[in-house]
């Protein structure tokens, strides 16, 4: 990967790219799998972009799709290696976000379901409804209420701590 | 006090950004990419080779033609399909321990190895390929009727052991041509079936190139 085409289509948008994959993973080896993944990803999908939605949105799209599709891999690996527990967070891993507030966040994030952790991300992100189900492959219809079921539920895990 | 969620998500993010996989990794990453999409790519084409010769061998079994002849392309392909196994085996063993630059090199020389190889052998197998499918041409169904009209149109045809010259002497010119023309068609070959990831390779390695200058 060239570092010209690091710096244009990656850089930009690399906090979104850590947001999300921090979002799906538990620990700093897995974070990197997905990290290079989706750089990988995207790199080998330029030529298919067609320009018909944003580059942002595209990139939130792949990035989504990879952490999905990875997620759905380990579960499929934590079946067959009983004794492995995936789910274990590493002590040091959350330590790597340098806000307190953040952290909590992230973590509790985390505790959302798969599809509800995307809608949130994407929504924290700024995207409008039309493209949050854009993204996601739902309806914009029911994509507010759902988004603030999501919060109600954060709220509920942070306990008060952020509104 | 209190934060909002959406204050928290935009205005704290900071991350330490030495847990972040720098590009050389992802240089690493791709390169490992390429490596196994070409592989693979190459191992489902030749495979597809001894589907081709197992059809063939089924196809003459029922057809009029000798079964030898099935028998024979059958062995040959797969001849061809094992020596193409072997070559891919060696490429994949090429150490990735070492640097990305120097396995891609490596991979591209086996690669340029095994198709100049390949279009070596195509000089012969393209003939024999269109022998065969002359002599089935030959004996498929319908090959008396076919004599009948031609020795109505051409009551003088001459034949060689019963067989129109002008159908011999077009076999030999296609033959000959196919040989003289076999390292285009080869070429085309491959172009058709792994342009992209040749394309992706070279380009890689100029990058690559780049960077180290």
């Amino acid at each position: 990967m060239s570092k010209d085409f690091y710096k244009s289509y990656i850089y930009p948008h690399l906090g979104i790219i850590i947001k999300i994959c921090r979002a799906y993973t538990n620990t700093q080896e897995d974070f990197e799998d997905y990290f290079q993944e989706v750089c990988l990803q995207i790199w080998r999908s330029k030529a298919n972009f067609n320009e018909q939605s944003a580059w942002s949105t595209w990139v939130y799209r792949l990035t989504l799709n990879v952490c999905l599709t990875f997620t759905r891999k380990k579960k499929r690996n934590v079946t067959v290696i009983d004794n492995i527990e995936h789910n274990e967070i590493d002590d040091d891993y959350e330590s790597a976000f340098t806000s307190e507030s953040f952290r909590m966040l992230n973590e509790a994030i985390k505790k959302l379901s798969k599809l509800d952790r995307a809608i949130i991300l994407l929504y924290l992100e700024e995207k409008s409804y039309k493209e949050i189900a854009e993204i996601i492959g739902l309806s914009s219809g029911n994509i507010g209420t759902r988004i603030n079921r999501i919060k109600n539920r954060l709220k509920k895990i942070l306990n008060g701590k952020i509104y | 006090m209190e934060k909002s969620i959406e204050n928290i998500w935009r205005q704290e993010f900071k991350f330490n950004k030495e847990l972040i996989p720098d590009s050389h990794d992802l240089q690493n990453q791709k390169s490992k990419d390429i490596f196994d999409r070409m592989t693979r790519s190459m191992k489902k084409n030749t495979a597809m080779l001894m589907i081709f010769a197992l059809g063939f061998l089924v196809f003459v079994y029922f057809s009029e033609a000798p079964l030898v002849l099935g028998i024979l392309i059958f062995l040959f392909f797969n001849s061809l399909a094992l020596f193409n196994f072997n070559q891919i085996e060696k490429a994949e063993k090429i150490n990735k321990t070492a640097t990305s630059y120097e396995y891609l090199i490596k991979f591209r020389n086996q690669l340029n190895k095994l198709i100049g190889l390949n279009m070596r052998f195509n000089r012969f197998v393209y003939p024999i390929c269109m022998l065969v499918a002359s002599i089935i041409l030959w004996f498929s169904y319908g090959r008396e009727a076919i004599m009948e009209k031609l020795f109505l149109k051409f009551p003088d045809m001459v034949l060689i052991n019963g067989i129109p010259v002008y159908f011999l002497i077009a076999v030999l010119i296609l033959s000959v041509l196919l040989s003289v023309f076999s390292a285009k068609i080869y070429k085309w070959e491959v172009n058709l079936f792994f342009k992209n990831l040749i394309d992706e390779l070279e380009e890689i390695i100029q990058q690559m190139e780049e960077l180290k200058n």
